[in-house]
């Protein structure tokens, strides 16, 4: 009988009866005798009785997870996703480091995102027809074998451009795994290959596992991580073929439309929400209070330019999350890579930053005081020339103890006696 | 030898009581109380060697009762490199039980304060036994990684 609803749902689609159709897939798709493959191809059918973008994107995210192996699906929820969130408009220039990004000229806004046709009587609709050209009812109609996945460690030069796979904005995004506090998403925020995601996501991790897709996937080493923005900066081997557009707005208009797109073409959709909180620029408030995994997905306006990143922080007040402005991301990314260049420095996993005294092999980082990693585990001695670095600069030495370590408010930081 | 029994409403004991009670408590552990004492201008006090430790009892008054204080200065502060070595005094804070580390004016200790109320010569033992432990166990690895000197030595 679930068969028979599957196919007389079908009819009733290719009939035009669309809620009729949709009454008789949901029956199949809820009945346990439909097996895995069936209920994949109902849910894709599924998505052609409505024209809510919201309800059909969620149908064809229930078809991949019903049938993840099914590469035709893939293919086209992938080519659905395309049209909802366009590739870049124009292979923009990378912004200038430190500087906003240019406002777009006219004629370079992306079009509106259309909606896929709906499916033409007596017409076989594209999401079901790979699939039943032999046998459209078939129970179990053997889905083509998953190709092998590819696997890009080791077998890729550093740095490499990595093709588009769908040439949409999921070529960016990709799942940070390792983590403390679960997958999160990450994304490729300028053309530099350094992923962006969240601190939260990476926690005190050194490295951690990138997807790119399911079974392509590669180590990141952490590079920078700020938990005043809550930003990780992952190095990879591997570079985007370009940036993403960028919204050129220093700030996100109140009442902004804003979708973050995670790992796997999950899309949480909410609005910039307005309030008289005095904050700093870069924060995105938003109405967001769920999401599909830690954070760190890329958010985008509606007209599909990159606005920031999703975080999971919240206010005092309310649950929901608040989001980084990308100006603030890629400025970041300029600084650290400048640094990079200029000064030798170690990733110091307890603060985040790029530890100079670590870098040069002494025992603790300057900023924090933390064990560097390559300390850990060996016989640790004071070093004379490692002194100035958890020194303050020309700090007056102490009238009492004589020590040249500095004071806070007015007292020695070794004594605690006054300094003046 | 407890505190506990005593009733408040009957009246608490002074302080003097109190340092009887330790002076009883040191002596059951071997301590010659009268050579341990140190002139005080307020409240009682003892030190001792325990191993290679230094502790300092102290038995002071507060508001809410009387006090038992237990702690053992461990090093004198290094000169420079103080960041990394306050980190870990604060790391290992988190790892110790019953006890804290803490720093007064130049020098490191390892503290334990505990009402005298209940107070009985076991627990002071163990509560002696306990800092002069960590004392033994952190001095010579601190000094050695962070500079500065041993408490009272050159």
């Amino acid at each position: 009988m679930s068969y028979q609803y599957l196919q007389m749902g079908i009819a009733a689609a290719q009939g035009g009866s669309m809620e009729e159709a949709a009454r008789l897939l949901r029956l199949a798709v809820k009945s346990p005798e439909v097996n895995a493959q069936s209920r994949a191809v109902a849910y894709m059918w599924l998505a052609e009785t409505t024209t809510d973008t919201a309800q059909k994107r969620a149908y064809y995210q229930q078809a991949v997870e019903s049938d993840p192996a099914n590469a035709d699906i893939r293919a086209r929820v992938d080519a659905f996703l395309a049209t909802q969130f366009q590739p870049p408009p124009t292979p923009t220039a990378p912004p200038p480091p430190g500087s906003l990004p240019e406002a777009p000229r006219s004629g370079s806004t992306p079009p509106p995102a259309s909606l896929p046709e709906a499916p033409r009587a007596g017409s076989t609709p594209a999401p079901y027809a790979a699939q039943t050209a032999a046998n459209p009812y078939t129970p179990n109609p053997a889905p083509p074998a998953p190709a092998m996945p590819n696997t890009v460690s080791a077998q890729m030069p550093p740095a490499q451009i990595l093709a588009p796979q769908t040439g949409t904005v999921l070529d960016y995004v990709v799942s940070v795994i390792g983590g403390p506090n679960g997958t999160g998403s990450g994304f490729f925020a300028s053309q530099h290959p350094i992923i962006a995601t969240t601190r939260h996501v990476v926690g005190g991790a050194e490295q951690v596992t990138i997807e790119f897709s399911p079974g392509r996937g590669a180590t990141g080493t952490v590079i920078r991580t700020y938990s005043d923005y809550d930003l990780a900066l992952i190095r990879i081997d591997y570079a985007p073929p370009s940036a993403l557009p960028a919204s050129p707005m220093p700030r996100v208009p109140d009442e902004t439309a804003l979708t973050a797109v995670s790992y796997g073409g999950a899309m949480t959709s909410g609005r910039q929400r307005p309030t008289t909180r005095v904050m700093a620029s870069y924060w995105i408030p938003t109405d967001f209070s769920t999401l599909p995994d830690a954070g760190g997905a890329p958010l985008f306006d509606p007209q599909n330019y990159l606005v920031g990143m999703i975080t999971r922080d919240t206010s005092r007040s309310a649950d929901h999350f608040f989001g980084v402005h990308i100006s603030l991301i890629r400025q970041c990314i300029d600084t650290v890579l400048a640094d990079l260049q200029t000064t030798k420095a170690a990733y110091c996993a307890q603060c985040g930053s790029q530890s100079r005294a670590g870098g040069l092999g002494y025992f603790f980082c300057e900023v924090c005081g933390a064990v560097m990693p390559a300390a850990q585990g060996i016989t640790r001695y004071p070093i004379p020339q490692a002194e100035p670095f958890y020194a303050p600069a020309n700090a007056p030495r102490c009238p009492h103890c004589q020590a040249v370590t500095g004071s806070h408010n007015g007292k020695c930081l070794r004594c605690g006696q006054p300094t003046v | 030898m407890a505190f506990m029994g005593r009733n408040r409403q009957q009246g608490a004991p002074r302080i003097e009581q109190y340092a009887q009670t330790v002076e009883a408590i040191l002596a059951n552990i071997g301590i010659d109380p009268a050579q341990a004492r140190m002139a005080m201008s307020d409240g009682f006090g003892w030190s001792f060697q325990r191993g290679s430790a230094t502790i300092e009892i102290y038995v002071t008054q507060k508001e809410t009762g009387g006090y038992l204080q237990v702690l053992s200065p461990i090093a004198h502060l290094p000169m420079t490199g103080l960041l990394p070595l306050y980190r870990r005094l604060l790391e290992l804070n988190l790892q110790m039980t019953e006890a804290a580390l803490g720093v007064y004016t130049e020098i490191v200790f390892v503290f334990v304060e505990r009402p005298l109320d209940g107070l009985d010569a076991n627990e002071a033992d163990q509560i002696i036994n306990n800092v002069a432990a960590y004392a033994d166990e952190l001095d010579d690895k601190l000094v050695s990684e962070f500079g500065g000197r041993l408490y009272g030595r050159i």
